[in-house]
């Protein structure tokens, strides 16, 4: 039955990702003016620009184009960065690391705060921690990450000195990703504290919480043993749908950080126009979009036996 | 049927929502947070004291003082007047691509849902292939092939924004179309269309309003971030997104330049989902009947 779900979700994933492969495909042809010469600029030379045609297959009709590119695509080939003349898939391999790693580490922080605070509002619903939390959580999802990235690094690198200013995870260690994932981190603990809240207060009102307390067990023995995995179901499908707001806001952030990952090259590469480098920032970032958002399906329906027999 | 038969009914209802709205102090917050932008911005050109592109070299990075209230830029421009007109930009890109997602997304969302069968798999396959891009990104993409503006960026919101609406749309319409009411008016000889926008549409505008609500929220937020990067709102003109990326060099020397328009997207972005969160309370039948 599982294996089933599965085969499901991967059919249905299909025509999603003919779109995406047409949409990408398509970033080349929708751009203004001549894309080869907006990516030499000032270099611009005839027999190089005809170089670029070949291997770009403009030069091809649009519909053979588009299988060409796609075929390319499907053997892992990515093209050639106008600009730095790498291969696309080189400089992504190098980059997404970094990506990944600040990802996972938003996710953390967001959870650490998340949780906790969001199973206490709920336990003292009403309250002043409550209300307290709700406000929080409100001015949390307001605040831009690149803004509150910026005073951040101000407060923490500059004026504090505990945080290196900017750089990647290899080259300083964890401690460059703290201030990077606390702030792309915050507006997603934001949601998800608002989630656990609303779950878990919904969770507290269910029968069979209330024949645990009948039972005699202890309020510790009811929130962790039973109200917290109920409640913590739809929460894994919001992380799951957040991961995407998780990626664009890696864009920000890293410019913010000078951090080397994914969502900085795609600014330099929009910002230079290099069009190949460009498709496959976008067909990676949004590939992992779709696989992660699979990934949390599946998972959903391994924690959650009620969907397997639907 | 008299005119106070049919309006009748409609106004009490109208009054009750605003009773059970305006109860909700949090919610009148985010209202009055709303209408405070909206006037400061189409009253900017009245109340600005200088224009957003005057330069006065000599007065550059000046914190704030009395001949500028919240300071100047590297430029010598005045803070206040910048932020004003950004507020103006931040308005027109918030309500015009929310109104042309909700344009778009609400026909295809409720073709897909009325006509059903390939209408619908074309369209919702679409709209998944459009989410399935993170939203910063597809942003980001979308203003590289269009080119930066702030009619291209009107567009670009409008269009990333639409899958959302044309899922809640079609969503409404799929519950609505097997009612009774709907059966009753097919029989009655009603062409399909007719029904589709004189009964179902009508009774689905709750998710649409309140979603229409928080998208410009995001629609804000989305092209400031968009001009900080240098894709959006292009020099000299003002948005709060550019005089953020301009105040980031000055943070240590001159703070103010990118800490107010910091404060006003912050703000601005609470009020529009607290006056949300408030709509969606108060229209949700669920919520209401547990009061």
């Amino acid at each position: 039955m599982m294996m089933r779900y599965i085969a499901r979700r991967l059919a249905l994933l299909f025509p999603v990702l003919v779109g995406i492969s047409i949409f990408i495909f398509s970033l080349i042809h929708f751009a203004p003016g001549d894309p080869i010469h907006a990516a030499l600029g000032m270099d611009y030379d005839p027999e190089v620009a005809r170089q670029m045609e070949q291997e770009l297959g403009l030069d091809k009709p649009v519909l053979e184009q588009y299988f060409w590119w796609l075929g390319k695509v499907l053997r892992g080939d990515l093209g050639r960065s106008i600009v730095a003349g790498e291969t696309v898939q080189d400089l992504i391999l190098s980059r997404l690391p970094n990506t990944i790693v600040l990802a996972l580490g938003s996710m953390i922080v967001a959870l650490l705060i998340a949780i906790p605070l969001g199973i206490i509002s709920a336990i003292h619903k009403d309250a002043i921690i409550d209300n307290g939390s709700r406000v929080l959580a409100m001015i949390g999802v307001s605040m831009p990450v690149f803004w509150l990235g910026i005073l951040l690094l101000i407060a923490f690198s500059l004026k504090l000195r505990w945080f290196p200013v900017g750089g990647s995870f290899a080259e300083h260690g964890l401690k460059a990703l703290v201030l990077p994932s606390i702030a792309l981190g915050t507006s997603f603990a934001a949601l998800i504290t608002r989630m656990v809240r609303s779950t878990m207060v919904e969770v507290l009102l269910e029968d069979y919480i209330r024949t645990a307390r009948a039972k005699g067990l202890r309020d510790r023995g009811v929130y962790l043993r039973h109200a917290f995995k109920n409640a913590m179901i739809p929460v894994v499908t919001v992380v799951g749908m957040q991961f995407s707001v998780i990626l664009g806001g890696a864009v920000l952030t890293e410019t913010i950080f000078n951090m080397p990952g994914l969502g900085r090259l795609l600014v330099e590469a929009v910002s230079r126009r290099d069009y190949p480098l460009i498709q496959g920032v976008i067909l990676v970032t949004s590939l992992t979009f779709v696989l992660a958002n699979l990934l949390v399906d599946v998972i959903y329906v391994v924690i959650d036996p009620r969907i397997r027999y639907e | 049927m008299g005119l106070r038969q049919t309006i009748g009914p409609r106004l009490k209802q109208i009054q009750r929502f605003w009773s059970t709205l305006s109860h909700n102090y949090i919610t009148m917050c985010g209202l009055g947070i709303i209408l405070i932008m909206i006037i400061l911005a189409v009253l900017a050109p009245y109340i600005a004291p200088y224009g957003y592109e005057t330069m006065t070299l000599p007065d550059r990075l000046q914190p704030p003082n009395t001949k500028h209230l919240l300071g100047t830029d590297n430029f010598g421009r005045d803070i206040l007047s910048r932020m004003l007109y950004g507020a103006r930009v931040s308005l027109i890109v918030g309500l015009g691509g929310v109104a042309i997602a909700t344009f778009i997304g609400v026909l295809l969302g409720s073709m897909a849902g009325f006509y059903g069968k390939w209408i619908d798999e074309i369209i919702m396959r679409i709209m998944d292939s459009l989410l399935a891009f993170p939203y910063i990104i597809l942003a980001v993409a979308l203003m590289a092939m269009v080119g930066p503006s702030l009619r291209n960026i009107i567009l670009v919101i409008g269009i990333t924004r639409t899958p959302r609406f044309a899922r809640v749309t079609r969503g409404s319409v799929l519950a609505l179309k097997e009612m009774d009411f709907v059966t009753a008016a097919r029989a009655l000889g009603q062409r399909e269309w007719r029904i589709l926008t004189r009964h179902i549409l009508p009774n689905c505008l709750t998710p649409i309003v309140v979603m229409a609500s928080l998208s410009v929220a995001t629609a804000i937020l989305t092209e400031s971030a968009l001009s900080f990067l240098g894709f959006g709102i292009q020099p000299p003109q003002a948005s709060w997104g550019i005089m953020i990326a301009d105040g980031r060099r000055f943070m240590l020397d001159a703070p103010w330049i990118a800490t107010f328009p910091g404060i006003a997207i912050s703000l601005t972005i609470l009020g529009y989902n607290l006056f949300g969160d408030g709509l969606r309370d108060a229209l949700d039948p669920k919520l209401r009947g547990r009061e």
